[in-house]
């Protein structure tokens, strides 16, 4: 979020995309975005529609999966940090992958968080809440 | 007659031809004037020419004066004659057979005598003697010839002639030192003559023994170079024959000097257009690090040189363009004092085997992400059910959810089990290291375990060290391999048993580095059959004290901590007694601690 964003409705700072191809996860993550407080902009099911949602409602968070059809996590978490519209958005990449190369490449492609699957419903709430919360480190 | 060679040699060998052959006439004269043994043919020569200058008496003008002389003078020629024939049948020393030409010397004086003394014509006879005697080796008999030549010539005075009539004794002087100058001459030059010989036989001889040992030795060659060509034929035929391989000799710059059947075959190229041309066309220049060929070269042929072979993955490109991956195997070829002058490529085409390994970890991954997503999904809304706090469950229902989400996490971690022991298996496995306190990690297994060990009525104890034992390692793997002896001691105790952890620091003596964490875990469970100890670490190997005791398991665990304690440079050790309990120690390399300078002070 920067200080001299024009448009006159500011984005609420807790708005929430999520990008997962498998439906189930992607009602859970919402479901832990919700518990944290947050409201959900998108819930999309591929990496193109998560790029557009991302671009058009520049969320205070982005919750991606890394393997997806379309855009992968780590691509759109490049574009994101690519891009001088959205440098406060954060990132909470989701992974069934445990290699530690993977959570390398996901933090050097810019990502705040990287948390593997399966994880606890709470524990992703408490996660989500940390990074919405303002004055939490950013990128 | 005397042979040039006294001993015959076998008639199968003739040898050097016989010098008398060639010589024609010349041979007898040749052997009158070297053959120390030719007395009996001078003598023969001498006694001819003697009794023929005899005829000479029938004519007018030659008279015999004195015929006691005259008839002395011959019986001694014959006896002297009879004897030479006797010398050269008997043997008898050479210098025994000087006696005959003094002999006829003597003869020849008798005769001299008999015929006119100091006018006679036969003094002249006295030549042939004496030169007999001259021919004969040494000088003895020049010495023994004067006296008797003086007393040849003395002879005369012996039959009345004065000595001082018509000049008798310039005669007995002159006369020998004329004969004995001859004598010497003649004796000098048979001397030379015979070493000359001498020297030719020999030269001769070793003619004929180099003859035959040119002949042994070029036959000797000819064997050598037959096998040699054999063998290079034997050579070129078995790298030929190694059509699955590719086999490439360079020089020491990498030109190409031996191109084989298997490597034309792969490089879709014959050898005679790549013979003499870099071997480095067939590499792709990324994979090279540096830019020129030399530096190109050396990135290939790094540390071969040293004496360490290189073995890898490499891309070969081939005459047509395509790309095929090889595993490549690089050795210094080495000329006879060991200096490097070329190096040896053999490379065999991996490239199914590699798509076939990375379609396995494709597979692997795709398998585990499959199954990990429906298990997140599962544990995901156990827990929104089971924590839904506006539609609580019954007491019952509870229970039902915790079966289900135990067993949903035993599925979860078989499929981290499978997918780690893939990536172990495809050398994918590598460690992030972080200093790691195991006093913490074995504190937080014992927490990890406590529940379990409570449940099952075993009592668990925990023995750390007093000071920090800080390991380079992967926390989360660590903690798995601890997690994975204790959960196998506590599944393998029975009720009212004991698990004991301990935590040591093994310092080495010298400090040098040799310190080690030992993590033990034993038990007083069942224990392992012996002849089951070195099996144990196996994949999917399970002892038949688990599967007699239908202890649940598929037989990873052990693998796992094995791969994750070699991952950090450490090790495994069990050991068991049947009935009695087991005892894993695992051992890890660790880092000292820089000592707190209160510690320096501890130490003196």
């Amino acid at each position: 979020m920067t200080a001299d964003d024009g448009p006159p409705e500011p984005t609420p700072p807790t708005t929430v995309v999520i990008a997962d191809d498998d439906a189930d996860i992607r009602a859970l993550v919402a479901i832990a975005a919700r518990r944290a407080g947050a409201t959900v902009e998108a819930c999309v099911g591929d990496g193109v529609q998560a790029w557009q949602a991302i671009e058009q409602t520049r969320p205070a968070l982005a919750v991606l999966d890394v393997a997806m059809p379309g855009l992968t996590g780590l691509e759109i978490c490049r574009l994101i940090r690519r891009n001088p519209g959205l440098t406060g958005t954060r990132i909470l990449l989701l992974s069934a992958s445990v290699h530690a190369v993977a959570v390398n490449d996901g933090m050097l492609a810019g990502a705040d968080l990287y948390v593997e699957k399966p994880f606890g419903v709470r524990s992703l709430a408490t996660r989500i809440g940390d990074l919405l919360r303002p004055g939490a480190g950013g990128p | 007659m005397t042979t040039v060679r006294p001993r015959a040699r076998p008639s199968v060998d003739p040898g050097p031809p016989r010098p008398d052959a060639r010589l024609g006439i010349f041979g007898p004269i040749r052997r009158f004037a070297t053959d120390s043994n030719s007395v009996f043919e001078r003598q023969l020569c001498t006694a001819a020419v003697f009794f023929l200058a005899q005829l000479l008496l029938l004519g007018p003008g030659i008279e015999i004066t004195v015929p006691t002389a005259w008839i002395i003078g011959n019986l001694v020629m014959v006896a002297a004659t009879g004897a030479a024939t006797v010398v050269r049948t008997a043997r008898i020393p050479p210098r025994a057979a000087m006696v005959i030409p003094m002999a006829s010397i003597l003869a020849v004086g008798f005769l001299r005598a008999g015929t006119g003394g100091a006018f006679s014509v036969y003094t002249i006879l006295l030549a042939l003697p004496v030169m007999s005697l001259g021919v004969e080796p040494g000088r003895l008999p020049l010495l023994l010839g004067a006296p008797v030549t003086i007393a040849a010539l003395a002879l005369p005075l012996l039959f009345g002639a004065a000595a001082t009539e018509d000049g008798n004794w310039a005669r007995i002087v002159f006369v020998p030192i004329v004969l004995g100058l001859i004598c010497l001459s003649a004796n000098e030059l048979t001397r030379r003559l015979r070493s000359r010989v001498r020297a030719v036989r020999k030269l001769q001889e070793e003619q004929a023994s180099l003859l035959v040992q040119a002949r042994r030795s070029a036959e000797s060659a000819q064997a050598a170079s037959n096998l040699a060509r054999e063998s290079a034929r034997a050579l070129t035929g078995v790298v030929n024959a190694v059509t699955e391989q590719s086999i490439i000799a360079t020089d020491e710059t990498g030109r190409i000097e031996v191109f084989n059947a298997g490597a034309a075959r792969m490089l879709k190229v014959a050898a005679h257009d790549v013979l003499g041309r870099s071997i480095l066309r067939f590499h792709r220049a990324d994979e090279l690090a540096g830019s020129g060929d030399v530096a190109r070269f050396d990135c290939l042929t790094a540390g071969v040189r040293e004496g360490t072979p290189s073995r890898g993955d490499w891309t070969y490109v081939a005459g047509d363009g395509t790309e095929l991956r090889v595993q490549l195997s690089v050795t210094a070829r080495r000329d006879a004092s060991g200096g490097v002058d070329g190096f040896l490529f053999v490379a065999a085409d991996v490239t199914a085997e590699r798509e076939q390994a990375k379609m396995k970890d494709e597979f692997v991954n795709l398998i585990s992400h499959e199954l990990r997503t429906p298990l997140s999904s599962i544990l995901g809304y156990l827990e929104l059910v089971a924590d839904d706090e506006e539609n609580p469950l019954s007491k019952e229902q509870l229970t039902y959810l915790t079966v289900i989400e135990r067993n949903a996490n035993r599925l979860l971690r078989l499929v981290s089990d499978l997918l780690f022991t893939a990536q172990v298996e495809s050398g994918r496995f590598r460690v992030q290291e972080q200093p790691i306190d195991l006093n913490a990690v074995m504190r937080s297994a014992l927490d990890t375990a406590r529940p379990a060990a409570r449940s099952r009525n075993v009592r668990i104890l925990l023995s750390t060290c007093a000071e920090s034992v800080v390991v380079p390692g992967d926390q989360m793997r660590l903690a798995q391999a601890v997690d994975n002896l204790i959960s196998n001691a506590l599944k393998f105790t029975p009720a009212g048993g004991r698990v004991a952890l301990t935590l040591r620091a093994d310092d080495s003596a010298d400090g040098s580095g040799g310190d080690r964490a030992l993590i033990c875990v034993s038990d007083t469970g069942v224990g392992i059959p012996a002849d089951e100890l070195d099996q144990l670490f196996g994949r999917f190997f399970r002892a038949s004290t688990a599967t007699k005791n239908a202890i649940p398991g598929v037989g990873l665990g052990l693998t796992i901590t094995r791969a994750i304690a070699h991952a950090h440079g450490g090790d495994i050790r069990v050991a068991s007694t049947l009935g009695e309990g087991t005892s894993f120690t695992l051992s890890l390399p660790r880092v000292r601690v820089p000592a707190t300078p209160e510690g320096v002070a501890d130490r003196p």
